[in-house]
């Protein structure tokens, strides 16, 4: 057990490094169509999807990383109060009641989310045709992604509740 | 299971209550109460507009690209190593004054709110700059996030928003007007805060420590000045330089949310370690930041959803109608109704939803729509910060230091959310307050 | 027959003068098929943002929602000519092509593709041209200038005239506007762009609205749900629809010509293109489109469809001068280019 909840943190330490920089082209794209706006007087025609695509990717994409490295908001007030055996059994009961069904719901509709779009070849209406689908998609990976991190919590859990019971 | 509308609001706000205090991530809570909620409620085909929420609200936003922009510049001006110096400054400037480096906060964040409206944005930014150097210096914890979560809110009151915007599309007030009558109230508020921060540390010194003579003394006035010039200037240009964009039109909102980042980054080739690793852990912090506030967004979209299309929002309509107490008791109680939402929903969902039942109410009691509108937006301001479900509770957590928790926070907004109270009490005693620039500048 | 319950919302949020339309034609539905249908309606951006009500509708999350069909002009250009033309159509064009030139037929046909029957039921004639803080009096002004203008033809003709296309999220074109970040911005009829608050930010108003002469609205129903109806409610919702479609062209002319008078009153200076400046902007539409069908077989079949139209009307039309109604030109894309397309 101890060896996937491992090889799921190595998976997602590396993406969430992989993705950050990303912010980077962000940035750097806004500034480029202010620029070419301004100075060069011709506005970009692809920037403000582009910008708007990768923005959405950044932070699905990070969302996996931010869960191994403890970075959403969680209120631990009274579980802190608890054993670390009942914290890890509330661990566990709270996957399952909240996280499984939001999980399901994002991986099964987000998939024919997509789906629709892939297939008919969906894109953008501006100047510039840019395919729709990646950043439909995103929500499927991303969503993949968090499922992976969270087993990996709950794996630990359960190991806890073992240890705890074997002492 | 097709849940009455009432059964269903309790069921779902209970659930977010239990998972809340669960200690899971929030994110998640709201999410799958919204699942769970949708099958007990409207059914189960309901399902795939959580998507479209998600996709539409969240993703596909161009003006919440400034979340992430905001936050990295917050990061890069923080590896800069400038703002604690400022800080480090102001406080020597202010040596004499009780509150010093609390007064900073509200003075920079008023600023701050001249440049955006994304609260989760200014709380970050402000709570990544400021907290560390008050608590370094002693000041009191709850006072010094009370003040950062307060202050960071006026961003979404204080024209330019994004708040005041929607608002606009959802009532027949102009953004003009709304941008002229929200701009006193927030000034007013900002005001307030200050006031507030130099009286309870006049009372309590401990609160907000005078600098020690010997120290002031070990500095003289020339250095103080050259401090001041190296470390006060840099950051305030950088404020000017996004407002200066926006005024300008270089840019819109969200555009001059790039130019800040770009200014931070000079600032940290300058004053900074310069080192190519620095930035990379500096996006991979910045990432974090802003998964934490967008993941919040996307439960609460989902959430929201729900909620609305089980029919909680007449649930609360029927409530009002049902009110005795004629106009006065109706007002009051939708104010009242618009504040208890704030403690679970987000402004965004608060707007969509009570809008469209409480203006037409609002209409046929001939009460002036515009100061009803900037009233809703003034009391919005509490949702933030009233716990359990108060977003900037949430944004300053996630990037407060440790030993900070979130009792601390929840004890630290009690006298913001009390002055927010007081405010709307003085502007329904003097409606001018908010009616009295749109009728100078527009004929309002 | 059971009483069937719909859930509706619209691409329009409550203040966007436009709802009005979808409201007009949910109540007459509810007044005439209340036996058997009721609609429950929300205003857009309540259930979902109104960039995905097409998406609900399709799926079924939602039996119906109200739109305007180039909003979905990435799923297949088609949809942009049966949303709006660029100097092409008026309103009593679309209204004389839906009703007898097979106009319908291609509503039903490109949003059939989606598993939706599409019931157009709002048209509204030219749209207000540009308004900002620049004066634009004539094509040469347009040289160099940032113009908030939505759709990929639109975009087209007006980089050939020697603007640029500047794309804002909706909410930001007035303080785009108040700013100078762009020097005007087209959003819609002088009545919605009253409402909007454009009198407090602009100083000029260059008509007419070239890039948008016309504008059809309709409702989109989920296939399972319109099948589940009986012939006679499907049939009280088409007559619906059509009523609708006459008031709204009225309704809006009404709308438009107060807001007109309270622009003035602000006192927006309005410029209006020249004669010759028209005829270039036709010569360059003329090409755009050309190559907008030819990009695409549906999109070729629906200008293919609307040429057809106006050539042929032309015969009574040209003889009824000056009684006539629709648009006189003699200079129209041609008919034989777009067959070649098809
Ligand atoms: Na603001
Ligand atoms: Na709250």
């Amino acid at each position: 057990m101890n060896a996937i909840a491992k090889a799921i943190d190595a998976i997602n330490e590396a993406f969430g490094r992989v993705i950050a920089p990303l912010i980077a082209i962000i940035t750097l794209i806004v500034l480029y169509d202010i620029a070419s706006r301004f100075l060069f007087g011709r506005p970009s025609d692809w920037a403000f999807d582009v910008t708007k695509m990768l923005f959405g990717a950044h932070f699905m994409l990070m969302a996996a990383y931010g869960l191994k490295h403890h970075a959403h908001v969680e209120v631990d007030i009274l579980k802190r109060l608890l054993s670390r055996k009942k914290q890890a059994m509330l661990e566990v009961i709270g996957y399952l009641i909240f996280f499984v069904p939001f999980i399901w719901m994002l991986i099964t509709l987000g998939w024919s989310f997509f789906e629709r779009a892939w297939s008919r070849g969906e894109t953008t209406y501006g100047m510039v045709s840019i395919p729709v689908y990646p950043i439909k998609g995103v929500i499927v990976v991303a969503a993949i992604l968090i499922l992976l991190q969270a087993i990996a919590i709950v794996l630990r859990a359960i190991m806890q509740l073992r240890e705890e019971a074997s002492a | 299971m097709n849940l009455s509308p009432e059964v269903l609001t309790l069921v779902m706000f209970g659930g977010l209550m239990v998972g809340l205090f669960m200690g899971h991530p929030l994110a998640f809570v709201l999410g799958g109460v919204a699942v769970i909620g949708a099958f007990l409620g409207p059914g189960e085909r309901i399902l795939g507009t959580l998507i479209n929420n998600i996709f539409g609200n969240a993703m596909d936003n161009y003006v919440l690209v400034a979340i992430p922009l905001f936050i990295l510049m917050a990061r890069f001006l923080n590896d800069s190593g400038v703002t604690e110096k400022m800080f480090d400054a102001m406080r020597l400037l202010l040596a004499n004054l009780r509150g010093g480096l609390a007064l900073t906060v509200v003075i920079v964040s008023v600023l701050l709110a001249a440049t955006t409206g994304i609260v989760g944005a200014s709380i970050a930014v402000m709570g990544m700059i400021a907290l560390v150097p008050m608590l370094k210096y002693g000041y009191n914890k709850e006072l010094s996030a009370g003040v950062i979560m307060a202050s960071g809110c006026l961003g979404i009151l204080i024209p330019p928003s994004i708040m005041l915007i929607l608002m606009a599309s959802y009532s027949p007030v102009s953004v003009g007007a709304l941008f002229a009558g929200a701009l006193i109230p927030g000034l007013l508020l900002g005001v307030m805060y200050a006031l507030y921060v130099l009286i309870i540390c006049y009372i309590k010194p401990h609160y907000g420590p005078k600098v020690p003579v010997e120290e002031r003394a070990e500095v003289s006035t020339k250095q103080l000045l050259i401090m001041l010039a190296k470390y006060v200037v840099p950051p305030m240009s950088l404020i000017l330089g996004v407002l200066g964009a926006l005024f300008t039109g270089i840019a819109t909102a969200t555009e001059a949310s790039a130019i800040g980042v770009f200014i931070a980054f000079i600032l940290f080739m300058i004053f900074g370690d310069r080192k190519i690793s620095t930035c990379f852990w500096t996006m991979i912090e910045a990432g974090k930041t802003t998964t934490m506030v967008m993941l919040v967004l996307v439960g609460a979209t989902a959430f929201t959803g729900v909620f609305s299309r089980g029919g909680g929002m007449t649930v609360i309509s029927d409530l009002v109608l049902a009110m005795p107490g004629g106009t006065i008791g109706a007002l009051i109680l939708m104010l009242f109704l618009v504040f208890i939402l704030g403690m679970f929903l987000d402004w965004t969902g608060i707007v969509l939803l009570s809008f469209p039942i409480m203006l037409p109410i609002v209409e046929t009691m001939g009460v002036d729509m515009l100061w009803f509108v900037v009233m809703v937006a003034v009391v919005l301001q509490t949702s933030f910060l009233t716990p359990p479900f108060g977003y900037a509770l949430f944004y300053l957590k996630g990037v407060a230091p440790p030993g900070v928790e979130i009792v601390d926070l929840y004890k630290a907004v009690v006298p913001f959310v009390a002055l927010i109270l007081l405010a709307c009490t003085l502007m329904a005693f003097f409606p001018w307050l908010i009616t009295g620039l749109p009728n100078m500048m527009l004929g309002y | 027959q059971a009483q069937e319950e719909w859930t509706m919302t619209s691409t329009w949020p409550e203040n966007l003068d436009l709802i009005k339309i979808d409201q007009h034609w949910v109540e007459l539905v509810n007044q005439l098929a209340g036996e058997e249908l009721q609609i429950n309606f929300r205003a857009g951006g309540t259930l979902m943002p109104g960039t995905e009500v097409f998406d609900a509708t399709e799926t079924g999350s939602i039996e119906a929602a109200g739109d305007w069909p180039g909003y979905w002009a990435g799923l297949n250009p088609a949809f942009s000519p049966l949303a709006t033309t660029t100097s092409l159509f008026n309103g009593v064009d679309y209204l004389n092509w839906i009703q007898q030139w097979g106009g319908r037929e291609l509503y039903e046909e490109i949003y059939g593709q989606f598993n939706m029957v599409y019931l157009p039921y709002g048209i509204t004639n030219n749209e207000s041209g540009f308004m900002g803080r620049t004066p634009i009096e004539s094509i040469a002004d347009l040289e160099g200038k940032r113009l908030r203008l939505s759709g990929r033809d639109q975009g087209r003709v007006l980089e050939e005239l020697g603007g640029s296309q500047v794309t804002l999220a909706g909410g930001e074109v007035y303080q785009a506007i108040e700013r100078g970040v762009i020097d005007a911005g087209e959003f819609s009829t002088p009545g919605v762009d009253f409402n909007a608050g454009f009198a407090e930010v602009a100083d000029y108003w260059a008509t007419p609205g070239w890039h948008q002469s016309a504008s059809v609205f309709g409702v989109m129903i989920n296939k399972d749900a319109w099948d589940a109806l009986s012939e006679e409610t499907q049939e009280t919702l088409r007559i619906a629809a059509d009523a609708t479609m006459a008031w709204s062209l009225a309704w809006s002319e009404r709308q438009s010509t107060e807001a007109t008078q309270k622009f003035i009153d602000a006192g927006v200076t309005i410029n209006q293109f020249s004669e010759e400046d028209l005829a270039r902007i036709q010569e360059v539409t003329n090409e755009v489109i050309l190559r907008g069908a030819c990009e695409s077989p549906d999109h070729a079949k629906v200008y293919q469809s609307m040429i057809a139209y106006l050539e042929h009307y032309a015969t009574w039309r040209d003889v009824s001068a000056p009684y006539n109604m629709s648009r006189v030109m003699d200079n129209l894309p041609s008919l034989e280019e777009i067959e070649a397309c098809l």
